[in-house]
């Protein structure tokens, strides 16, 4: 499926390299190096496919209690009474805990209001039911158009709207003016969660005034901070663990009542704890993607440049939350202006989820471009290559552009609606995409230990995209030894720090901090072997796991090598440096989609992702992480939209029987180009290659059919409403 | 790089009990992303007095409105944060 990593020219960095960084730079890949950047599976597949691998939902502690907690099925209310009574006769209770008080207000059905411990799962759902809360309703309000109503009453304290960060760039008024065409729409773009596989939870033993927590989270040593915090005990008092976790897309980095609650009701009850959202919960309460709307005039020149561009946006991120996002996304328009406002609704809370902003802001904006392109009478790439910004290491959208269109076809794409004859339409889109990527909180601990082994210590954590794997390579590449030669220990505070896992920054977090521990380790043990080889530690080198004086003569196999240490081991601690890490990275992507104009039905063909991220550590893992982003952004194209009723502010389908996701019938061929980027260092790539699959299906289905979708997702009824109105030549 | 999700929250300023994704997240600074679009604010916040994105008053958790004049705001480092009003258990 995926193509060979490609080189590019060199590339500035910005980050001024330390002298360590200087000195055990990364080896240009792939050519010269054993592992690094080839295609390595990892280093836990077995373990998460046999069932071996534990996640916070298969931690059992003895004599565990199980938390469950209640929810308030209003929308917006004042709680008047909370009535424990009945639920502590219950069969198995052990605990209740009320996390808000009466006369505090619930501002979403799903707001958490109390919780209940019992010795049973069923036995703290039965016992949850039977906690009787009085409420007094309020008005509410689960639209943007509603909130955005002056007549609707102030829900909000501090209002039901709030302006955002407004732009105010050259002369918009006369760029309209000398514009040769100025067009007008809005786009929109639907809230949706965050849906994942492992439901947001953890489980919490008290030992003495010492807690350990296994939670599953983005990062244990920010939970442990916030734990500490919401218990008032000293952070050394708290150890949190995540060894494997099912997914967080940015909704588990903060220590929120899945993980509060049982630590309480643990200390309340002496006994260990464990509360796992179910699905509903996970819907109401764990985040979402804000709404995006946009209603954009823009002005373009006779000759196809894009010259002014004006918004008036808005979105909702829930009760109290913002919803902003970049607008115009990546192309240049030299005169802007936009305002923003932010609107509360009686629902769920945003929380970050995978590229925060740029998939809405990018929608909007690929989806105009097209329009632009038809409007100048000229190709869309084309179009887009006029008003992208220079070409730069971190913007090379423009090139990508040329490269995706000769590996896909794109000349073989038909103009605008012509996708073909009788009711199966095809057509072709393509998008861009940027994010900064690059972390800088990592420390890494490295042990050679005399039986050879060599451990490798690091606080971060895997979401499910392969860190685990890349510790491994940065060690084993650095120390010239077999990858099965290290272990990689990482998710557990008593590791040395890191930082959260979220923004694509892990990887450049972490990989600069275990290469320069690593080449520490490796001139150590030289140092230390010398005298048994020849007493000059420069002339010697470890290749494929031998220790061997350079161009021949006595070589020892690791083993030996390493029982020569004794009873001392080689023990090096280092932190990030800059130098072998960067930021921002450019990526481009194409759609192919068939339409059935008589069910309304948009099938994705196939997409092609060209993505850089600087050096690729492992082409596997990062080639998965394009083919997720690409699968995410389907999802956001096609199916899930978080449905809430508006007479009764209750979400509709908080399930994932109502709320659609891919099927693996739906996930088209997927090709990935991975830009190698050797000479930028390590940048990240988590974020990008969700972000512009969406805008490139939409553009797609306007190729093939000449209707344009403006707003997600591309549900049936959507996309027969906009061919009608294209067939009655109208805006849909 | 400018994280896009970093606000500004000033300690000193802001109450020391907001939280959000870039305090844990950490990232290199890099005003050159702005090449690409202007600045914005995606970002979500909480309280972790009380793990919810609501103050200890029931209020949305922003930094314009955790500042000083709140009645749950704590600015000074030295002060200890009185117990969270609610979470009370029985």
């Amino acid at each position: 499926m995926a193509e060979e990593t490609m080189q590019q020219p060199p590339a500035a960095n910005p980050n001024e390299p330390s002298a360590n960084a200087k000195k055990y730079a990364w080896t240009v890949p792939p050519a010269k190096t054993a592992i690094l950047s080839h295609r390595v599976e990892r280093v836990d597949g077995p373990a998460k496919v046999s069932g071996a691998a534990r996640y916070t939902y298969d931690i059992n502690r003895p004599g565990m209690l199980w938390a469950r907690a209640i929810r308030s099925p209003h929308p917006h209310a004042k709680i008047v009474e909370i009535d424990f009574s009945a639920a502590k006769q219950a069969p198995g209770v052990r605990g209740v805990l009320a996390w808000k008080d009466p006369g505090a207000e619930v501002m979403y059905q799903g707001d958490v209001v109390a919780a209940v411990a019992a010795d049973s799962e069923d036995h703290a759902r039965d016992a949850a039911r039977l906690v009787k809360i009085t409420y007094e309703t309020l008005p509410f309000s689960v639209r943007e158009a509603s909130s955005k109503d002056p007549a609707t009453p102030k829900i909000f304290a501090t209002g039901n709207t709030r302006p955002g960060q407004a732009t105010d760039v050259g002369d918009v008024a006369a760029a309209f003016k000398s514009a040769a065409h100025v067009y007008e729409a809005t786009y929109d773009t639907q809230v949706i969660t965050h849906v994942c596989l492992e439901t947001h939870g953890a489980v919490c033993e008290w030992t003495g005034d010492k807690l350990t927590a296994w939670v599953t989270t983005q990062g244990v040593h920010g939970v442990r901070q916030q734990l500490a915090a919401a218990l008032k005990i000293p952070e050394a008092n708290v150890r949190v663990i995540c060894e494997y976790m099912g997914g967080g897309f940015g909704s588990k980095i903060a220590a929120d009542a899945s993980v509060v609650i049982p630590a309480r009701l643990a200390l309340v009850t002496g006994a260990p704890v464990k509360m796992m959202f179910d699905r509903k919960e996970e819907h109401l309460d764990t985040g979402n993607r804000p709404s995006a709307f946009s209603k954009v005039r823009a002005g373009v020149s006779a000759d196809g440049k894009c010259v002014a561009f004006e918004a008036e946006t808005w979105g909702t991120g829930g009760a109290g939350q913002g919803a902003q996002f970049p607008l115009p996304y990546i192309y240049q328009f030299a005169n802007r202006k936009r305002a923003h406002l932010d609107v509360y609704i009686n629902a769920g809370n945003q929380r970050p989820m995978r590229a925060p902003g740029h998939p809405q802001g990018c929608f909007a904006t690929e989806v105009l471009m097209d329009e632009l392109a038809d409007l100048v009478k000229m190709d869309p790439l084309e179009f887009r290559l006029k008003n992208l910004p220079p070409t730069a290491p971190d913007a090379m959208w423009g090139e990508y552009f040329k490269i995706g269109a000769k590996k896909f076809g794109w000349d073989k794409r038909r103009a605008t609606g012509e996708g073909g004859k009788g009711h199966l339409r095809t057509g072709m889109g393509v998008s861009a995409c940027q994010w900064g990527g690059g972390g800088r909180a990592g420390n890494a601990h490295v042990d050679i230990l005399p039986d050879g082994s060599v451990v490798v210590k690091v606080g971060t954590q895997d979401i499910g995209t392969g860190a685990r794997t890349v510790v491994g390579i940065v060690a084993a590449d650095t120390l010239g030894v077999p990858l099965s030669t290290v272990k990689a220990q990482i998710g557990d505070t008593d590791l040395p720090f890191a930082g959260a896992s979220g923004g694509s920054t892990t990887t450049a977090g972490i990989s600069p901090a275990i290469r320069i521990a690593a080449g520490r380790a490796k001139e150590a043990l030289l140092a230390r072997l010398a005298p048994s080889l020849g007493g000059d530690a420069s002339k010697l080198e470890i290749v494929n796991g031998r220790v061997q004086v350079k161009g021949g003569g006595k070589s020892l196999t690791w083993k030996a090598a390493c029982k020569l240490l004794g009873q001392e081991p080689i023990s090096i601690d280092n932190a990030w440096e800059p130098g072998l890490s960067s930021v921002n990275t450019s990526g481009v992507q194409f759609a192919e989609v068939t339409v059935d104009t008589e069910t309304g039905i948009v099938k994705v063909d196939r997409v092609l992702a060209i993505q850089d991220c600087g050096l690729v550590i492992d082409t596997l893992t990062a080639e998965s992480q394009v083919y997720g982003g690409v699968i995410s952004s389907i999802n956001f194209a096609l199916f899930e939209d978080r449905l809430l009723d508006r007479r009764t502010g209750q979400m509709v389908n908080p399930n994932m029987e109502h709320y659609l996701l891919a099927s693996i019938a739906d996930v088209p061929k997927v090709e990935v180009m991975l830009m190698n980027m050797p000479e930028r260092g390590v940048i990240g790539i988590g974020e990008p290659p969700t972000v512009p699959t969406a805008s490139a299906i939409a553009n797609a289905v306007r190729n093939a059919t000449g209707a344009t979708l403006r707003s997600l997702p591309l549900h049936p009824h959507r996309v027969l409403a906009a061919l009608e109105a294209h067939k009655a030549g109208r805006k849909a | 790089m400018l994280h896009p999700d970093s606000p500004a929250v000033v300690p000193g300023v802001q109450c020391e009990h907001i939280r959000h994704k870039s305090m844990y997240v950490m990232t290199v600074d890099n005003p050159q992303a702005l090449r690409f679009f202007d600045p914005y604010d995606t970002a979500s916040y909480w309280c972790q007095e009380t793990s919810e994105a609501f103050g200890p008053d029931g209020h949305p958790v922003r930094p314009d409105c955790c500042v000083g004049g709140r009645g749950c705001c704590r600015t000074d480092p030295d002060t200890e944060a009185a117990p969270a009003h609610h979470h009370g258990q029985d």
